[in-house]
């Protein structure tokens, strides 16, 4: 069924309103899914990053389950998949049952989006819908829609001001480790880099550092190193002698 | 309507490409100039002292950015008014220099100015000015690139230092 003016207004005006309430990635993807993508029976989203090292993160998502979720976690630009052709051609749409992917179902399409900034790809969207999105007819309007998600996200993931993180209640406790993960973060290193420094297993590194973020209330590495050097846990920390992950 | 896509997409790429540098009004001015003639764009946030605090400005006569640096969210000016009502407000230099005696100070005013307020999380944070010097009969410019103005204003004005929102 084709897009009408009065849906395509509606998907504006949502994103609009969705760009405008400076939610966290998790609240982003649910307000994606319920207000603006609601009208193309949006079933999930997913948010990847794409770091230095070329591993894809997945960031955040909404409508899928712990154990849904599992799959779409350590993917690699160097392993083909949908998310890595979307990175490397752009958008593109998959019937559910070619995307590979488990917890979707089968007569869904599962809608890939490149977000770029500044001319780089930075995130991959991936969109759960039960409505074809017309993409090669409205393409100036998923266009768009990428561009409001890039500037979402660039904004959720580099703010200006150290001031505008909140202080979560009470200061979470680390690990020393955690701290130096913690640290390296803030020096920029990818997971990647921080396993080597730290000789810890790439796996490991990534445990802890969602540990990091459920102790910070934060989704991105950004935002935890905003929060964290709030609570002043970037400053050069003495490893304890009893503590054997120092070495 | 595909046109206003694809400029609210060349408004919304504008300030993509210039956040986090002191010159997105000025990039955003040139994308609605090409489409509606000369164009300036000012941005002031809400202090929490009630007063509007000018942020980032392109296109506009020095007077403008002088008069308004310490204006009150409780003077009688279209913009305040627009932040205070929560809606876009259109004004023309004839309608304007009827209901805001003060205007008459100003040497050059547009022709046609649009207020528009930016919100977050339903709290007022501060206000756009979008004017056209042009001409008076500019038409109206969609609401939908307006609505990409706000939200590209929304971004610039979340990243200053000090402008908090107002409960």
């Amino acid at each position: 069924m084709p897009l009408t003016l009065v849906e395509r207004e509606h998907l504006l005006t949502g994103l609009f309103h969705l760009c405008t309430t400076g939610a966290s990635l998790e609240r982003m993807l649910a307000d994606l899914c319920v207000d603006v993508l609601g009208i193309f029976e949006a079933r999930a989203a997913l948010i990847f990053g794409l770091e230095r090292d070329s591993s894809i993160p997945l960031l955040a998502q909404f409508g899928l389950n712990a154990s849904e979720e599992a799959p779409y976690q350590g993917q690699h630009l160097a392993q083909p998949s949908p998310l890595t052709r979307c990175i490397n051609d752009g958008i593109f749409s998959l019937a559910a049952e070619y995307s590979g992917w488990p917890g979707i179902e089968k007569d869904h399409n599962v809608v890939f989006f490149p977000i770029h900034w500044r001319k780089t790809v930075i995130a991959s969207l991936v969109v759960v819908v039960g409505r074809d999105l017309e993409i090669s007819a409205q393409a100036s309007l998923w266009a768009t829609f990428e561009t409001a998600v890039a500037l979402l996200l660039v904004s959720s993931w580099q703010p200006a001001e150290k001031d505008s993180y909140a202080i979560p209640a009470g200061h979470p406790k680390f690990s020393h480790r955690q701290l130096h993960i913690l640290q390296l973060v803030g020096m920029g290193m990818s997971n990647r880099q921080i396993s080597k420094q730290l000789h810890l297993g790439l796996s490991t590194v990534g445990h802890e550092l969602m540990a990091i973020f459920r102790g910070l209330e934060v989704s991105t590495r950004s935002d935890a190193v905003g929060r964290a050097s709030l609570l002043g846990l970037l400053t050069p920390i003495e490893a304890p002698p009893s503590d054997p992950s120092a070495s | 309507m595909e046109d206003t896509v694809e400029l609210v997409g060349e408004i919304l790429e504008a300030a993509l490409d210039h956040i986090g540098t002191p010159n997105t009004m000025r990039a955003l001015s040139r994308v609605l100039s090409e489409h509606y003639g000369s164009c300036g764009a000012m941005l002031f946030g809400l202090k929490t002292d009630g007063n509007l605090e000018f942020v980032e400005g392109f296109g506009f006569p020095p007077i403008f950015e002088n008069e308004l640096r310490s204006v009150s969210l409780f003077d009688s000016w279209p913009l305040t008014e627009s932040i205070r009502e929560g809606k876009i407000i259109r004004t023309s230099v004839t309608e304007a220099l009827e209901k805001y005696p003060r205007f008459s100070e100003l040497n050059s005013p547009p022709a046609v100015g649009y207020m528009v307020p930016c919100y977050s999380s339903g709290s007022p944070m501060g206000g756009l000015i979008v004017a056209f010097f042009a001409a008076e009969d500019l038409g109206q410019v969609p609401s939908a690139v307006l609505q990409a103005m706000q939200v590209a204003s929304y971004h610039v004005l979340s990243r200053q230092l000090g402008l908090v929102e107002v409960p």
